[in-house]
């Protein structure tokens, strides 16, 4: 057995009902689920809660994702953060199925694991340690307040006028400074630190 | 397509009828698709740069369990969409609604004591809930030998086998007894304060109260050889002992009081003390 397997192969192995894979899956990113979690809900009991019933719809929407599409992370991450901004919103979980969607510059994401192409990004792989280090270097490409910015809404689920009034700026500052931001961020993840979005689509 | 409206997409930060419009313009639009994408990476990003939070080693256990359940609840097997890693679907917006194929059933644990248990720790009605052997017809006794010496004959699978299921079986058991009516969860927490919610690794355990004031103890570790675990209640400045347990995972067949602290210590399995050196309490 591979002894440091994708996580694509894990979730793959989740989706054949292999409880061991979900536990490397677990042990993988129940962490910083957990550290998502506690930002947003108060409760330990309630944090500990969401933790669990996260891994269990993890469980249950494996046979329906397409790894070649999605990395294993931003989708499991992604859904983490809808599964708890439902909490704390109060209201139901979303849809979300951006599993289904291709990149449309992609031709090679036959593994998500290590073979991005010169401009395209294929998603964290925590089998992968040397990408923590490209993470942690990507994420100081944003200011505190950007951050700020975007942990508000991530956590939050602060609309763009709660922003500008939690920030007391310009809705227009707050929603260029989000769109910036996340582009500065895209770029350090791409190499290409500093290209706007327009200029990595073209 | 607007830029900021898809953030706000990726963001979650609209409404229902906001996000079936914005779902369908990405199908239809593949720069669309692939700015969503990549602003969902960048998010991606930010939440796995946080600091991660330890989780304790019995959440896994519980995961089993609750996973366990809803494979006996949802009996029907089917393949998964996507028979191998990396292998593209034949229909990408097919949807399934299928659940997991159903392995071979966990046995249940006995929630009650067998007779040596039961001889030894009635007086304090703590019980072990490790899976033990039970008084059978002698028919089924001679089954049972054969299939002990089985697996006498295949010691080393019995090294790995034994303690899998009793940690599959300590998963259901905590899940289905935290689903009980009136049940409430409790982190242990040491007599320091440090809590659960400080650090989802530093605590000890967890404790189940169930609605008929009866308790299931999951603790992360064994006592130590040759140790046990004592529950205690006080209540008015009167602590009263509940009983002992040399395992991990066990039930207090006493009802215990709202109001009154529980108080739990580790201690030498021969040797009476008293809860005075507390490992953990709980303010019930």
């Amino acid at each position: 057995m591979e002894t440091n397997p994708s996580d694509a192969t894990l979730l793959a192995r989740v989706a054949h009902a292999d409880e061991a894979a979900l536990l490397e899956l677990y042990e993988r990113y129940a962490p910083f689920v957990a550290a998502m979690a506690r930002r947003m809900l108060q409760d330990p009991d309630d944090i500990h809660q969401s933790v669990q019933s996260i891994f269990v719809t993890i469980w249950q929407r494996a046979p329906h994702v397409d790894t070649r599409r999605v990395p294993v992370s931003t989708w499991l991450v992604m859904l983490a953060q809808r599964h708890l901004l439902a909490q704390v919103l109060g209201r139901p979980m979303e849809t979300f199925a951006f599993e289904n969607w291709d990149i449309p510059t992609s031709n090679t994401r036959g593994n998500t694991r290590g073979n991005a192409t010169e401009n395209a990004f294929s998603g964290f792989d925590m089998a992968d340690e040397s990408q923590h280090k490209h993470l942690k270097q990507a994420a100081t490409a944003l200011s505190s307040e950007e951050r700020e910015l975007l942990e508000l809404a991530l956590f939050q689920g602060c609309s763009y006028r709660e922003l500008a009034q939690a920030s007391s700026k310009p809705l227009r500052t707050v929603t260029t400074t989000l769109r910036t931001s996340l582009a500065r961020l895209h770029g350090y993840l791409t190499g290409q630190a500093g290209q706007s979005w327009q200029d990595s689509d073209a | 397509m607007n830029e900021d409206v898809l953030i706000a997409y990726c963001l979650g930060l609209l409404n229902e009828d906001e996000r079936a419009a914005i779902a369908r313009d990405i199908e239809r639009h593949p720069q669309a698709a692939a700015f969503v994408r990549q602003t969902l990476d960048s998010c991606t990003a930010l939440i796995l740069d946080l600091p991660p939070v330890r989780v304790p080693d019995y959440a896994k256990d519980e995961l089993v369990g609750r996973i366990r359940q809803q494979l006996q609840a949802a009996p029907t097997q089917s393949q998964p969409r996507y028979p191998h890693s990396g292998e593209a679907p034949d229909t990408p917006h097919a949807e399934q609604t299928s659940a997991h194929p159903v392995p071979t059933p966990i046995p249940q644990v006995a929630a009650t004591p067998d007779a040596g248990v039961a001889d030894v720790e009635t007086t304090f009605a703590v019980y072990d809930v490790t899976p033990r052997r039970q008084t059978r017809h002698p028919l089924v006794l001679v089954g049972q030998s054969i299939i002990i010496a089985g697996l006498v004959l295949a010691g080393v699978w019995w090294g790995f086998l034994r303690p899998l299921r009793q940690e599959l079986a300590i998963g259901q058991l905590l899940e289905q007894t935290t689903r009980q009516a009136g049940a409430v969860t409790y982190p242990l927490l040491t007599p320091a304060g440090a809590t659960l919610g400080d650090s989802l690794g530093v605590s000890l355990g967890v404790m189940v109260r169930t609605g008929d004031g009866e308790l299931l103890f999951v603790l992360r570790e064994p006592p130590p050889d040759g140790q046990v675990y004592h529950v205690w209640q006080r209540r008015a400045g009167d602590t009263q002992s509940l009983g002992t347990a040399s395992a991990r995972a066990f039930f207090v067949r006493r009802q215990t009081t709202l109001g009154s602290t529980l108080l739990l210590t580790l201690e030498p399995a021969d040797t009476p003390s008293a809860a005075t050196n507390p490992i953990a309490s709980v303010t019930l």
